[in-house]
């Protein structure tokens, strides 16, 4: 459990007794990119929505609110063994995490910012945010 | 009678005092209401990393700036 205490263990046996490496740490792989899943929510009302990131979906990938199963599928492939590249530690509500790749959505590529968030030390990696990252 | 409005998921905000990386004046999206009166927010302006514009802010230290609905 995060918390005011955390344990800032190398590794750790998970529930599947494989070898995670814990905490998130930059340069290392996300932990249990594997088990990535995200809420349909923050998928259409914000990453793909106007007021959220919809726009920049929309202009570079051609993307829309009916191809957020595409999307989806290009982002767990592109996560796997994409090393972390920001992370923060938020106490009580859990770890941040960021990770960069080259996303490719049909025939178009770009680089893309993700940011996952744990909300304990045992849970998989929860899509929080997705945003193309061309002017940053 | 003025009636304030309730922050909901997706609503625009505006930090009113700096939160985890966020500075006061910060903007960005609520992307999830978590118990303890604290909000998930997305900061999309200024530019922070992908793991700082992530913030967990108290109700009380957001201001609805483009209510979703």
């Amino acid at each position: 459990m995060l918390g005011a205490q955390p344990q800032w263990l190398g590794v750790q046996v998970a529930w599947h007794d494989r070898l995670v490496a814990w905490p998130p740490t930059i340069g290392e792989p996300l932990p249990r990119a594997d088990q990535v899943w995200y809420e349909p929510v923050k998928l259409e009302d914000w990453i793909l929505a106007q007021r959220g990131h919809g726009e920049d979906w929309l202009r570079v990938f051609h993307v829309e609110l009916e191809d957020r199963d595409q999307l989806w599928e290009a982002i767990v492939a592109a996560v796997q063994g994409a090393p972390v590249t920001t992370v923060r530690d938020r106490g009580a509500n859990g770890i941040v995490c960021g990770v960069e790749v080259e996303l490719t959505i049909r025939e178009r590529t770009a680089p893309v910012t993700i940011s996952w968030h744990y909300e304990t030390e045992g849970a998989e990696p929860r899509l929080v945010t997705a945003y193309v990252s061309l002017y940053d | 009678m003025a009636i304030a409005h309730r922050i909901a998921e997706f609503d625009i905000v505006e930090l009113t005092e700096p939160v985890d990386d966020a500075p006061a004046g910060a903007r960005g999206g609520v992307l999830e209401l978590r118990p303890g009166d604290t909000a998930m927010v997305e900061i999309t302006e200024p530019p922070l990393d992908a793991a700082a514009r992530i913030v967990f802010a108290p109700l009380a230290k957001l201001r609805v700036v483009d209510a979703r609905s």
